[in-house]
């Protein structure tokens, strides 16, 4: 006998997912999810994010490097609420799952803030596959990486809203082709805002914040 | 390896859902249907499930992955498409306004259960 289901595993999670985009939404507060390998600069983005623009982003931090505190401090710095997550029952350690996010937002004085970015977990695997309520997804590819990585992580690429194409500044040193690169990213989502970047430098890092700041219009 | 707490959260709704339809013990194939813009891998679910299963009401289920593929539709022409490779444009127009509709499933489909009797 064959009985018909039809239901999502992952219903759950989807449902706490909504209840966190609810309540940004009455907050008034943008979230971004910032996806992206181990190095890729995520944590050096938000940095120069914050040099730029802390004081008109508003920005809270969730922080989902598990194993150590160094990410958090290095933002505190800024006098931006960091919130560092720690590794819960579910979602191991690949992903922050929204139960870990709700929890976090608890910590957060969302009152006093425009903006939350939260810095997933180093991997371009799991954080793509699930929503966290956030409003977007950014994938921070470093250069060093390698042109293909949009063509086997396509999933986190036609999530994400933009890609910041980090260190810019290392392209004399790597064989990497940027035209190769961009083709691929088009390939996979050609709806992708695209920011080639230097966090080291800076370079392009004005067009990125621009891009944050235009989120913010109107709201 | 993140099918683990994928595949946990599976096992727990199931447990679940035989307690309600009252079939505890007698299920011996769980249809699933995974989307293939999924990044969850058929084999490790089916690994992790055996492994979690163990010692259950759903020791003598067996689970069976199938793919549903990247289908979509054009934004520009309306055109019905099918994605195999990439690149995601329109086939037909070569737009790459597309609304996928299906690809990203991990749905359970359905159980097959054996006769009481049986
Ligand atoms: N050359 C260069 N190094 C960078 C750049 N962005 C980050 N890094 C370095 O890459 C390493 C990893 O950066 P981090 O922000 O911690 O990466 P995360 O793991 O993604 O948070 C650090 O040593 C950074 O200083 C960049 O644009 N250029
Ligand atoms: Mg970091
Ligand atoms: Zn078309």
């Amino acid at each position: 006998m064959e009985i018909k289901i039809v239901k999502k595993v992952l219903e759950a999670h989807e449902k706490l997912a909504e209840e966190i985009a609810r309540l940004l939404a009455r907050n008034g507060v943008y979230a971004i999810n910032i996806i992206g390998s181990p190095g890729s600069g995520k944590t050096l983005l938000l940095e120069r994010t914050f040099e730029a623009a802390a004081a008109d982003l508003k920005p809270g931090v969730i922080e989902g490097d598990i194993a150590t505190t160094a990410d958090a401090e290095r933002l505190q710095r800024f006098g931006v609420p960091v919130v560092q997550i720690n590794t819960g029952p579910f979602g191991g350690d690949c992903h922050l799952a929204p139960n870990l996010i709700r929890a976090a937002l608890e910590e957060l004085p969302l009152d006093d803030l425009k903006t939350v970015f939260v810095e997933n977990v180093g991997n371009l695997v799991c954080p793509a596959e699930f929503n966290i309520g956030e409003n977007e997804k950014v994938v921070v590819l470093s250069l060093a990486e390698g042109e293909d990585k949009p063509l086997k992580y396509p999933l986190a690429f036609r999530e994400a809203n933009a890609v910041v194409v980090n260190k810019t500044d290392l392209l004399p040193h790597l064989d990497v082709d940027l035209d190769v690169l961009r083709r691929n990213v088009a390939a996979v989502n050609a709806g992708l805002a695209v920011f080639e970047a230097s966090a080291k430098t800076c370079d392009g890092v004005g067009s990125w914040v621009e891009y944050v700041r235009g989120r913010l219009v109107g709201r | 390896m993140h099918e683990l707490p994928v595949v946990s959260s599976l096992v727990t709704q199931l447990q679940a859902e035989v307690e309600r339809l009252g079939v505890a013990g007698r299920v011996t194939v769980v249809h699933l249907k995974l989307g293939a813009l999924t990044t969850f891998v058929a084999e490790a679910m089916t690994f992790y499930f055996d492994a979690l299963t163990k010692g259950t009401a759903l020791e003598s289920a067996r689970l069976e992955v199938e793919e549903v593929p990247v289908l979509g539709r054009c934004r520009g022409c309306g055109e019905k498409l099918t994605f195999e490779v990439l690149p995601f444009v329109c086939a037909v127009c070569g737009s790459p306004e597309l609304e996928i509709t299906s690809g990203r499933e991990l749905l359970i489909d359905s159980l097959e259960v054996r006769d009481e009797t049986g």
